[in-house]
């Protein structure tokens, strides 16, 4: 038991990082704006805007799984504790 | 030597003749096409979002305080990189897109700021253009800064703003403007097109 919450708790902690790494975004990213410059017939240097593809999870996702996690540790610990 | 002087006087009727034309000149329409970008910045999340953007300028180089111009951004057309976020965009709570379905800016008064500079085949100049923008169905006076340039029959023209969701009667959901949307938005438009002959 106490090594299921010890996962549990590390996998909060996993999700964490895995959310600061993909960017710290609230609403997962499916597109991204690239901006590219180029020099347009005017002579000017131009920013053309695309949508590239990508999955950068946000917080709709990993808040609930995260929460899901830490629910299991909590209810592990609680039970732990009647236990002994 | 009368001779020389009849071709003179005929040149000088037809100058003459001419001129007044130039002067006033009527201003060309231009169909544009372009990209609007905005940006919200609130203390929980960092939004940027693309539209498309289509106008018609009634331009006249000669006399830039004539200028006019409607500039329409279909609320359909707006992207911020996720697609649910996007529906909540279009949705009642936010720009209700079914009743509201564009956002548009009609110029009213507009005054040339500094002169026209001419680079090579290249000219530019700026405009202070005051007009009416609206959205979400509330029209409030807006004014901005436009830098013109054109060339040859090519004209294309940048600006950018800000708009306070506010006054607008934007009040999207929950606590969300503010928090996760930013209260104001940063409204960068860039358009193009060719000026009709």
């Amino acid at each position: 038991m106490k090594a299921i919450r010890a996962i549990c708790l590390l996998g909060v902690i996993g999700l964490g990082v895995f959310w600061y790494t993909e960017g710290m975004h609230l609403a997962t990213l499916e597109e991204k704006l690239v901006e590219t410059t180029k020099v347009d017939d005017f002579g000017d240097e131009v920013t053309e805007k695309s949508w590239v593809k990508v999955n950068e999870i946000g917080l709709d996702y990993l808040g609930p799984a995260a929460g899901l996690l830490f629910g299991i540790a909590v209810v592990i610990t609680i039970k732990l504790r009647r236990r002994s | 030597m009368s001779r020389s002087i009849n071709i003179f006087a005929a040149l000088a009727a037809i100058s003459f003749m001419c001129a007044p034309a130039f002067v006033s000149a009527s201003p060309k329409t231009s169909k544009l096409k372009g990209a609007m970008k905005f940006l919200s910045e609130a203390p929980l999340e960092k939004i940027v979002g693309t539209a498309d953007g289509m106008g018609e300028v009634a331009f006249d180089p000669m006399n830039l305080s004539a200028l006019k111009g409607k500039i329409i951004v279909p609320v359909k057309s707006m992207k911020t990189g996720n697609e649910r976020r996007d529906s909540h965009l279009r949705s009642e709570g936010w720009l209700d897109e079914a009743k509201f379905p564009e956002i548009t800016f009609v110029s009213k008064v507009v005054k040339p700021v500094g002169e026209v500079v001419t680079k090579g085949p290249v000219s530019s100049a700026k405009v202070t253009v005051e007009g009416d923008f609206t959205l979400h169905g509330v029209t409030k006076p807006l004014t901005a800064e436009v830098e013109l340039k054109w060339k040859g029959d090519k004209l294309k023209l940048k600006t950018q703003f800000q708009i306070a969701l506010a006054d607008y009667n934007v009040a999207g959901t929950g606590d969300i403007v503010g928090s996760k949307v930013g209260k104001t938005i940063d409204v960068q438009v860039r358009l193009r097109g060719v000026v009709s002959k």
